[in-house]
């Protein structure tokens, strides 16, 4: 009963700490999913430290919450076209709000892993030229329940599938890349519970500031100034067969960051400042969410 | 007395060491245009992929002009379909090859014609000189060129230097070499 409590208290918008990056494994968008390919039987590492600031509470709770997530992202090339993608949070929660009852600031922390998503990307269209290249990728898979029960409602019970596609199209030799992914989670329900649908879309544009000019030789290190918009609408949930109105609604990022690519890694900074929070009910908005991140090329 | 007998063994030896290093082969250089690549962070697994191939030493892209320059084991021959596998399974587009390949004239039967073809010193990589373009803006082996390239190595005698395109024919034929420029050495 706590749990459902629980749940029904802590509804914020946190889906896009881990549908957004993804599959974003290959240099691109920080927080926007692209459709570069991963080498056949190649491996890709990717993690992440996401922190997510929410504590704009209209209510008398006065809620503050913070998540920090960290999705690890392991990616196998199982052939040239077809990507597939394992990926596990690991999170920390801590909640500080007014206790209704005794008038007290108390404070909850959870940490944990979250839950697993399983993703399979497949391109359908690839144009490569010797400039750049163009292409759409439709990805879809499943959401696990391996999460601790602590977590949730970031966490849930319920078998979930992520489905949509993804594009990446970049020209002038890597000086320009947008990016651009559209994805729609179903979500069931499971112990009574059911989190609304998720749709999340993305659109990033990376341009390289360094080296502004390509040396004659080589493939030299890369740093690109990263624009993004990321935005999800997610439904009301429901709990015990009942619409939970302190929950869903839309919200948008625009997002800057800071991107250095080399042949093995790159890092990557970013800080998502929400412009659009259309949030049902009484919620706690987010302030912003702040992520740096490594990916490897593995050998 | 040792000594005297170090330096009959090296006499002899000598002409072999000497021998054995012309051996090698000489296709001294190639260059594989591939497509669609855009930063550091991809070609790693494009020169992955060409560098876990058995006859390649070496590979590295540049990203200025979409070509990687690839070393060639001396002892291997260059299998163009190879190449291009190895950069399809990379996820990227393969484009033409230009080699530069040093050898001697010759002729290669294929059917029940004799083409011109360039045997590579040292391997028994052979190529042969295409006489129609494979791609539209090659230069190619005109009649004229080849009766250039027959009058400056002496019919074949002396080793000639070429650099061309090059493109893989149906397994057991040698793949086609299209000229664009030779050196006689």
């Amino acid at each position: 009963m706590f749990k459902k409590n629980l749940v029904a208290f802590c509804m914020l918008f946190l889906s896009i700490l881990f549908i957004a990056p993804a599959n974003g494994v290959l240099a691109a968008g920080i927080n926007t999913n692209v459709a570069l390919p991963v080498r056949k039987g190649g491996f890709v590492f990717r993690s992440q430290a996401r922190w997510l600031r929410a504590t704009d509470d209209s209510t008398s709770l006065d809620r503050e919450v913070n998540v920090v997530a960290i999705p690890n992202v392991l990616v196998y090339g199982a052939t040239p076209d077809l990507s597939l993608f394992a990926i596990v949070p690991y999170i920390f929660r801590n909640v500080k709000f007014t206790d209704p009852s005794s008038g007290k600031r108390t404070e909850k922390d959870d940490n944990g892993i979250g839950d697993s998503i399983l993703l399979g990307r497949y391109t359908v269209y690839a144009r490569d030229y010797p400039s750049g290249t163009a292409r759409f990728a439709l990805i879809g898979g499943i959401k696990l329940p391996t999460g601790d029960d602590d977590l949730e409602p970031i966490t849930t019970e319920s078998i979930d599938f992520p489905l949509g596609w993804v594009s990446t199209v970049t020209w002038d030799f890597g000086r320009h890349e947008l990016d651009a992914d559209f994805i729609y989670r179903i979500n069931t329900e499971a112990d009574d519970f059911e989190k609304g649908d998720d749709l999340v879309y993305d659109l990033a544009y990376e341009f390289r500031v360094y080296p502004w000019t390509l040396p004659e030789v080589g493939a030299p290190n890369f740093i690109y100034l990263v624009a993004e918009a990321n935005g999800i609408y997610s439904q009301k949930g429901e709990l015990d067969g009942k619409t939970i109105e302190n929950s869903g609604g839309h919200t948008l990022f625009l997002s800057p960051g800071i991107q250095f690519a080399s042949k093995r890694y790159i890092l990557e900074a970013s800080i998502q400042l929400p412009i659009i929070q259309s949030l049902n009910g009484a919620q706690v908005e987010t302030d912003f969410i702040l992520s740096a991140g490594i990916r490897v090329n593995l050998p | 007395m040792r000594f005297r007998k170090l330096i009959l063994v090296l006499g002899i030896l000598a002409p072999a060491l000497m021998s054995l290093q012309s051996a090698f082969a000489e296709v001294n250089r190639v260059d594989m245009q591939v497509d669609g690549m855009t930063c550091p962070f991809c070609v790693y697994g494009i020169e992955k992929k060409l560098k876990a191939l058995q006859e390649v030493i070496d590979a590295e892209a540049n990203l200025k002009t979409g070509i990687v320059d690839i070393e060639l084991n001396e002892d291997e021959s260059l299998d163009i379909e190879r190449l291009n596998e190895a950069v399809r399974e990379s996820g990227f587009s393969p484009g033409r090859i230009k080699i530069k390949a040093t050898g001697k004239l010759t002729k290669y039967e294929w059917g029940e014609k004799q083409y011109p073809a360039l045997r590579v010193t040292g391997s028994r990589q052979v190529f042969i000189i295409s006489p129609t373009p494979n791609h539209e803006k090659e230069e190619f082996l005109g009649e004229k060129k080849l009766s250039e390239m027959e009058k400056a190595t002496e019919g074949g005698k002396k080793e000639i230097t070429v650099t061309g395109y090059v493109h893989s024919h149906p397994a057991g034929v040698p793949p086609a070499l299209s000229v664009e420029s030779f050196e006689v050495q």
